[in-house]
């Protein structure tokens, strides 16, 4: 009897430390909640996701969507169940052949998917899907010099896939190269430099991206190629010696294919949101107009969407969501063009909204 | 009635038991004799499992072994060496359901054990006493007992020596090994010589002293040439 | 019945040991926290003299080498414990191990009971952590309040500190997972010893037998893993993981009962 008191004495503190760390306060995810005013179609597969910022606030990131609220990064198995739930029922194949390359990227056209990948130390490889289920593969063996280069992107044009790749990883060495699939050859050329560089292409996404397969068809034979710019500075450090350090520019670019090199549309205000889709680039910027670039001509509209003070702003499925923190949480409107098709807001239960930045995934 | 069937049993590369068969009563004290080395204390052990054999079978009235009905006394405490007595007996009462107390505590006044001693405290003689009133507490059927009087005092051997013909013992099977026979000889009734890792004779002891007028100890000699 | 008296009996046998450990560990976080605060106590009146502030952070001292040593020592001493409730056993020509291996009861209690005592041991550990941690924070907080000092970190910053995400992670259920690797941790252990000691007797190599052992039952999954990981998802990979996890479980388990039940040698 009396060596049974050990367990039971062991087994209170046990259950008294546990029990309490278990129960302990912390934030609960139900204290938040998105409540959409109108139009919820547009919120399906949407979801607003709340950073903490503040430390007072600190804890796990919190999703809320028109299905309730969770933490972002809860359990194990609820990751696993989310990532499930994500990529449902969608066909992996092109996606798992994706996965055994290195440094893989993909875009959507109308033709399906187009990734390419690096395998081994010289051999590139370009991978088609129209369906995602049947994959089309080509080798590019001994391209070292591509391989062996950092990518800034790709794009397809006259349907033919082309790499934009700094040569050695020089940012000033940036050249363009044009896969021949027939022959298995790739054609390159150096990409005519005026100060400004491409830092990367837009439209595109780094690894085989599951989950994804809402994302947005981008044209296959547009002229113009929207990019980020980027330009490279000689810095002084604190002991004399100079370097170079690339520096992203504001504005809108893109790169003319036909003329191999890069042009500025003539605006200098940031970017808040971007979205290329078929041939038309679009963007929401600082003033709260919104941008409409045709990429085969080059022709521009503009047009005022949002008033008041812009705030964080993301396209999804060529919808805007744009986000004003308010007193109780966040606003959230939803754009199509000049139209307001929804509004929505989060609001969270004695938590310090001002202490949260809130992104539309 | 143990039966101890075909055993074999190896240790590294010696093959310490080569086929070993014999049998020990219930209510007789045998006694498994040999020279240094030849497997009588791996016997024991491997009758109660601590040492599994490698061949052959051990049957205790014809089922397989039943430890609540056979209790094993090595020459050596088995208890944690910082238990007093007092623990000792504890542990026994609570994994042993036929653990006699009263029989414990007629045996610590026997043997003039005091019960809060501990067992790194005791004298050899003492803990081989301590030993003994555990197993025999236990109330088993059987007995098997591993060089009870290595090492220890006359006088301690002698209180041990008259247990063996006490009503303790009484409808219990003994199976004992020890150097020592000369000092209990007459109360074996059955010898088992090992030799080699064999059985080399089984006798009844009785009928040898009788007949032949020799003494365990004379064939002893004889088998092992000394 | 047997099996709580196996546990209770093992309990007792190791409370001494495990107070002491106890006490060890929190003398020296709660000494450091004394040093810890007094440091920074005089450093803020040096500071307040020329007109600056100090600002204290509780991750500085629960970063701190005295700290992670008292986690480190709970650790290190729960892994030996883990293979040394089998081995003092055998100490002096096998003494208690011959006692427990012809008790009355089934052999895989004796495996059972160390094991569950083990587990408390290690529950009792992070049980008391615990308590120690939101007590510290406590006086951490009241004492710098009290001195005027300014102060960083939330109780919930702490908790995502490498540390301590791993022993109270945000998800109850994260925190029976980690529990279940402990154990997996133990089961290892446990086989190891089981089957080291049931070759002793046949070859002095028995150490390195039952290390290989072990270590090829634990090879195949983590072959298999590695070498489909890259065809793989996270979900198909967590499910292969779980797979391979129960697939070791058995094994050793199975390993340990069949060592432990025919061959283990005293």
């Amino acid at each position: 009897m009396r060596r049974i008191l050990n367990i039971v004495a062991l087994g209170a503190i046990i259950v008294a430390g546990i029990g309490t760390y278990a129960v302990n306060g912390e934030q609960n995810q139900d204290d938040w909640m998105l409540h959409v005013d109108s139009n919820e179609a547009v919120w399906k597969n949407r979801a607003v996701r709340l950073s903490a910022t503040d430390m007072d606030q600190s804890g796990q990131d919190v999703e809320v969507s028109i299905e309730g609220s969770r933490f972002v990064n809860g359990s194990y198995i609820d990751e696993v169940m989310q990532y499930r739930s994500d990529i449902g029922g969608q066909d992996r194949s092109f996606a798992r052949a994706l996965k055994q390359l290195n440094y893989a990227q993909q875009i959507k056209t109308e033709d399906g998917y187009v990734a390419i990948g690096q395998k081994g130390q010289d051999t590139l490889v370009l991978l088609q899907s129209r369906d995602g289920n049947m994959v089309e593969r080509t080798e590019f063996p001994n391209v070292q010099s591509i391989v062996d280069s950092g990518w800034g992107g790709m794009f397809v044009y006259d349907g033919t896939v082309h790499i934009v790749y700094n040569e050695n990883y020089e940012l000033t060495n940036q050249h363009v190269a044009v896969l021949d699939v027939a022959t298995t050859t790739i054609d390159t050329k150096k990409i005519e430099r005026d100060g400004v560089l491409i830092e990367y292409v837009m439209g595109e996404t780094w690894g085989f991206a599951l989950g994804d397969g809402q994302r947005t068809t981008i044209g296959k034979d547009n002229r113009y190629i929207p990019i980020q710019a980027t330009r490279l500075e000689t810095v002084e450090a604190d002991d004399g010696e100079a370097y170079s350090e690339h520096m992203s520019l504001s504005g809108l670019y893109v790169y003319d294919v036909e003329e191999n090199r890069v042009v500025s549309l003539d605006v200098e205000q940031e970017a808040i949101a971007t979205n290329v889709f078929g041939d038309t680039y679009q963007a929401l910027l600082a003033d709260g107009t919104e941008t409409n670039i045709n990429l085969k001509t080059l022709t521009e509209t503009s047009r005022t969407i949002i008033q008041d003070e812009v705030g964080t702003a993301s396209y999804y499925d060529g919808l805007l969501y744009h986000v004003s923190p308010t007193e109780d949480g966040a606003k959230v409107d939803v754009y199509d063009g000049a139209d307001l098709v929804s509004e929505a807001t989060v609001t969270g239960k004695e938590v310090n909204p001002d202490s949260f930045q809130y992104y539309v995934y | 009635m143990i039966e101890v069937l075909g055993v074999k049993k190896r240790y590294r590369k010696k093959q310490v038991i080569e086929d070993v068969s014999f049998t020990a009563q219930k209510g007789e004290i045998t006694c498994l004799i040999g020279l240094n080395g030849t497997g009588k204390s791996t016997i024991l052990k491997g009758i109660m499992g601590l040492t599994p054999f490698d061949q052959g079978t051990v049957l205790v009235d014809g089922k397989p072994i039943d430890l609540n009905r056979v209790a094993f006394v090595p020459d050596h405490s088995t208890f944690p060496i910082h238990f007093t007595i007092e623990q000792c007996e504890a542990f026994m009462r609570d994994f042993y359901p036929t653990f006699d107390p009263k029989l414990f505590a007629r045996l610590v006044d026997e043997f003039k054990l005091f019960p809060e001693d501990k067992l790194n405290e005791l004298s050899k003689g003492t803990l081989a006493k301590v030993n003994l009133a555990l197993g025999i507490a236990q109330d088993p059927d059987y007995l098997l007992l591993d060089e009870p009087f290595s090492g220890i005092d006359v006088f301690s051997k002698e209180q041990i020596v008259e247990l063996f013909s006490s009503d303790l013992m009484e409808d219990r099977g003994v199976l004992i090994t020890t150097h020592e026979i000369e000092d209990i000889e007459y109360l074996v009734d059955k010898a088992v010589m090992l030799n080699r890792g064999r059985i080399a004779r089984e006798f009844d002891v009785e009928d040898v002293r009788f007949i032949h007028g020799k003494s365990i100890v004379d064939v002893m000699r004889e088998e092992y040439g000394a | 019945m047997n099996l709580l008296k196996l546990i209770g009996w093992e309990l007792d046998r190791v409370k001494k040991i495990y107070g002491l450990l106890l006490g060890v560990l929190i003398t020296i976080q709660f000494g450091w926290l004394a040093v810890f605060l007094w440091r920074n106590t005089v450093l803020n009146e040096e500071y307040r003299r020329e007109g600056q502030s100090l600002l204290v952070v509780f991750h500085s001292y629960l970063m701190s080498t005295p700290y992670i040593l008292s986690i480190g020592i709970g650790l290190i001493v729960m892994l030996v414990f883990s293979g040394w409730i089998w081995y003092r056993e055998f100490w002096g020509r096998g003494t208690f191990m011959m006692r427990l291996l012809t008790l009355p009861t089934k052999r895989i209690q004796l495996f059972i009971s160390k094991f569950i005592t083990i587990m408390m041991m290690i529950l009792g550990l992070i049980a008391v952590q615990w308590f120690a941690l939101v007590i510290e924070y406590q006086i951490f907080t009241t004492w710098l309040d009290g001195q005027g000092i300014r102060q960083q970190d939330t109780f919930a910053d702490i908790r995502q500190l490498d540390v301590f995400s791993l022993l109270y992670p945000t998800s109850f259920v994260n925190f029976i997972i980690h529990v279940m690797l402990i154990a997996f941790v133990v089961l290892t252990i446990f086989t190891f010893v089981l089957v080291e000691r049931s070759l002793w007797q046949r070859t002095i190599f028995s150490p390195l037998v039952s290390i290989a052992l072990i270590g090829g039952v634990l090879a195949i999954p983590s072959t298999i893993f590695y070498v489909i990981e890259q065809y793989l998802f996270m979900d198909e990979l967590a499910l292969i993981l779980v797979i391979g996890f129960l697939f070791s479980v058995a094994t050793l388990t199975i390993i340990a009962r069949q060592y432990l039940q025919k061959k283990l040698s005293v």
